[in-house]
């Protein structure tokens, strides 16, 4: 049994699919590609396939860390030439990379996200003068309350915690890129659009929140010599 | 051709909607080609959401075909749901295709695809939503619109808004026609003249060529006008389906739809000759695929889909000429991580044991359809299955190792007594007894669906009405008391409102098309989601226009009477249905197809 670590991006239409469904978009890529998948043992067999952190939908990717099964070995740079034969335009394979089968699962790994947001070049209306008088009032404060929307209804969560880090980065022309640091996996964390739908309320631009383009730039773990590193190849 | 002004408009509203990956097209598989060097261009329209239409293999079939022809070019539309639809209200978005995201109107050619009488306001809404006028005779200048799929066959309430129907298989037909639009449109054919030349077309159904009579408030008959026109149209029917193309390369969606799986018709028709189904009366002849070229599809499905189940399609599918020979080879060519589904199993242990063969080691769940729990009425209904056989099939399932089983009953089925609604109750207890007198540890699951009666045009219930609302509510109460007292089923029952709503229109005649559009004015759509449908809203419509939907669902029509279909040919005589009907009073079972009775017109054979 071999165990491969891989990262994908994804961009475009391809952006709108959920976590399910881009874990059955691979699923079936790799049955197209013919790779021996390993599945688990049980009632409802499943290929043994696990993404680091779920994307949430809307959200472009530059480097998210999969991990994968093979009953039989294969080269890393193999699977990604099979792989990205059998993938439709706006998702690819990057790289992979052989792991350990004894370390840990990715998905316990992962500590943070870091998320860019571009406005709408012509629709979004507010300056970015503003937008950077928000981003401070949010830094300085200490809590920050968002009702998330669950499966028992409302539930009330003080989000300040999860924003490791909130800066505006201006470009020419006088456009301004969204930077945000976010902690994310399985002790919780804060979603980019929560922090955007905040950000909205505070600089009442909550209607125009979805004028916001969402990449995730890469996923991290917090390395033994107290830094941050992003989980890749 | 592609306006990226809309196309980046609709990138916004996908930001805002919910499941945005029903709208975004790109699946693997998808067709894309270029609009500039296709001569005519097919809209392939589901009136329901795209999990639903994703799932009906007839589009894709035809959506294959069309896309075969060098330069021809067919996309598919699928109705947006609510969210979706009042933000391209809003924000001025025409409905679109998903492959190119190109307005319906920019097409040549709107197709819908009819299965379920409850999806017609979703054919208003898209029209609507298209921009075009919902009355065929507004639509100068608009693409044709045609429909085509088992409500063809009484499309009467939908004729003032679709320009021309297709009765029966659409493999054959459909280039026809293209053929016939694409001269037309070189030529600048008026309108007129391009109907005239589709209704010579075999299958093909032109409404507005044929006027209905009424007399006091009743429907009383249908006539053809013009020299030309046919006084009786046939359903189209294919030869031979292996000759015919069938999607190898399907696509592959993202979002999980409701038949999530690739999907092999092995037969169309039905031999049993079940007195209430329609799919048995229209699907006829039987055909079948050969084994040669089932097992060559298969393999090429789940090559090009990774699909890790292979579903084999048919009305009964142990009725396969030597389905266990089928079944072995696809085992032995297909990869072992291939599940391979038997959707309609005969009640028999024959039938278990085949999907033994097939579920070695992922037993899912069985599903039989018993429909009635007494002998005599399963006599009436021609459903020639008996208790020990049923039970027989059931120990043996559950020995095999199932655990999970769903059994599918009908309430409302001519001459039934309440005897036979409570049979219904023990029969399933007989089952349960079965289970645990064999005392096997797990739990078992075994769920009882229960649908009501609907009467369909062309089967020997035509003429059957369909029994008052109130009395389903009365029956459904019965079975539900019956049950009261039994561990461990999942009984689930069709709405009441809704079975109502189907027959009346199921049956009914063109004076339905103003109620139908007052209904969509009104907000109704989506009628078959339960968190849209609105009785109340449809009776008071109804009522507006000096109606009850049950004039038509609880309508008992004689032998002689005028019926609003009786222009469309199902393919079976009208002699063959009145004497199936008869014998069902007599509680005599016929043969396969009735076929001793001359019961197949258009049989090939």
């Amino acid at each position: 049994m071999q165990r491969l670590m891989f990262t994908f991006a994804r961009c475009q239409e391809l952006r709108y699919i959920s976590h399910l469904e881009i874990m059955r978009l691979l699923q079936r890529a790799m049955r197209r590609a013919g790779l021996p998948v390993v599945c688990t043992q049980g009632f409802n067999p499943q290929p043994r396939l696990s993404i680091a952190a779920p994307l949430p939908v809307g959200v472009e990717a530059e480097n998210e860390p999969a991990e994968i099964y093979l009953e039989s070995p294969h080269l890393p740079e193999a699977f990604v030439q099979k792989m990205n034969i059998q993938l439709p335009r706006g998702f690819s394979i990057n790289g992979a990379v052989e792991i350990s089968l004894e370390s840990p699962p990715l998905m316990q790994v992962v500590e943070a996200a870091l998320y860019v947001a571009f406005p709408h070049p012509a629709l979004f209306s507010i300056p970015v003068e503003s937008l950077q008088r928000e981003v401070e009032e949010i830094r300085s404060s200490e809590e920050l309350t968002f009702f998330r929307e669950g499966k028992k209804g409302k539930k009330q969560i003080n989000i300040r915690p999860y924003i490791y880090e909130l800066k505006i980065n201006l470009l020419n022309e006088g456009k301004a890129v969204l930077r945000m640091f976010l902690k994310t996996g399985p002790q919780g964390g804060a979603r980019p659009r929560e922090v955007l739908q905040v950000l909205g309320e505070y600089g009442n631009f909550a209607n125009q929140v979805y004028l916001f383009q969402l990449k995730r730039k890469g996923l991290f773990r917090y390395a033994p010599q107290r830094k941050w590193e992003m989980i890749g190849i | 051709m592609v306006d990226t002004d809309l196309k980046e408009k609709i990138h916004l509203l996908l930001q805002q909607v919910s499941n945005p990956s029903r709208y975004m097209g790109n699946e693997w598989n998808a067709i894309i080609k270029d609009h500039r060097s296709s001569l005519l261009k097919i809209a392939l329209a589901f009136p329901d959401l795209y999990e639903v239409g994703m799932s009906h293999l007839g589009t894709r079939i035809l959506y294959q075909i069309i896309n075969s022809e060098e330069d021809l070019l067919a996309e598919r539309v699928f109705t947006p749901a609510a969210d979706m639809e009042a933000l391209m209200r809003s924000e001025s978005v025409p409905l679109f295709s998903m492959e190119s995201f190109t307005p319906v109107h920019q097409f040549d050619l709107l197709g819908f695809s009819l299965q379920y009488e409850l999806n017609y306001t979703n054919v208003l809404n898209m029209l609507d939503l298209a921009g075009f006028p919902l009355r065929s005779e507004q639509r100068k200048g608009f693409p044709l619109v045609v429909g085509g799929g088992v409500c063809a066959f009484n499309p009467e309430p939908l004729a003032p808004f679709i320009d021309f129907f297709v009765l029966g298989d659409g493999e054959e037909v459909i280039l026809e026609i293209i053929e016939l639009l694409r001269e037309g449109k070189l030529r600048e054919t008026p309108r007129p003249e391009i109907l005239q030349e589709l209704a010579s077309l075999e299958g093909v159904y032109v409404p507005s060529f044929y006027k209905p009579k009424y007399e006091n408030g009743v429907f009383a008959g249908i006539e053809p006008m013009g020299t030309n026109t046919p006084s009786t149209v046939n359903k189209r029917v294919l030869k031979n389906l292996d000759d015919a193309i069938y999607p190898k390369a399907p696509l592959v969606p993202y979002r999980q739809i409701v038949h999530d799986r690739a999907v092999l018709e092995i037969t169309r028709g039905c031999v049993r000759g079940c007195r209430f189904c329609q799919a048995g009366v229209i699907y006829r002849p039987k055909r079948y695929r050969s084994k040669d070229n089932l097992v060559n599809l298969a393999v090429h499905l789940i090559k090009n889909t990774g699909y890790e189940e292979l579903s084999l399609a048919s009305l009964s599918s142990s009725d396969y000429p030597d389905i266990e020979e089928l079944v072995q080879r696809l085992t032995a060519e297909l990869p072992s991580w291939v599940n391979l589904s038997l959707p309609s199993l005969r009640p028999d242990t024959f039938s278990v044991q085949l999907a033994e063969e097939v579920q070695k080691t992922h037993k899912t769940s069985l599903t039989f359809a018993p429909e009635a729990a007494t002998s005599r009425l399963r006599e009436v209904i021609n459903k020639k299955i008996t208790e020990e056989s049923l039970l027989a099939a059931l120990e043996y399932s559950f020995a095999a190792g199932w655990r999970n089983i769903k059994l599918y009953f009908m309430i409302g089925l001519p001459t039934e007594t309440d005897e036979d609604v409570e049979a219904i109750a023990e029969m399933v207890r007989r089952a349960l007894d079965l289970y645990r007198r064999a005392g096997y540890r797990e739990k078992l699951k075994l769920s009882v669906s229960v649908s009501t009666f609907t009467p369909k045009a062309h089967t020997p219930f035509q003429w059957e009405p369909q029994i008052p609302m109130a009395e389903i509510k009365r029956r459904q109460k019965l079975l539900y008391r019956a049950f009261k007292k039994t561990r461990g089923i999942d009984f689930k029952w069709h709405d009441a409102g809704t079975s109502y709503l189907e027959a009346a229109f199921s049956r009914g005649d063109r004076r339905l098309a103003d109620v139908l559009e007052e209904a969509w004015r009104r907000g109704c759509k989506f009628d078959n989601w339960s968190e849209h449908f609105c009785l109340h809203a449809w009776e008071e419509v109804f009522a507006s226009r000096g109606f009850s939907p049950s004039d038509f669902a609880c309508k008992r029509y004689e032998a002689h009477d005028p019926l609003p279909w009786e222009h469309l040919s199902g393919g079976t005589s009208i002699d063959f249905l009145i004497n199936e009907h008869r014998k069902s009073r007599r509680s005599k079972t016929s043969d396969e197809n009735g076929r001793r009775n001359g019961g197949e017109k258009t049989c090939n054979a």
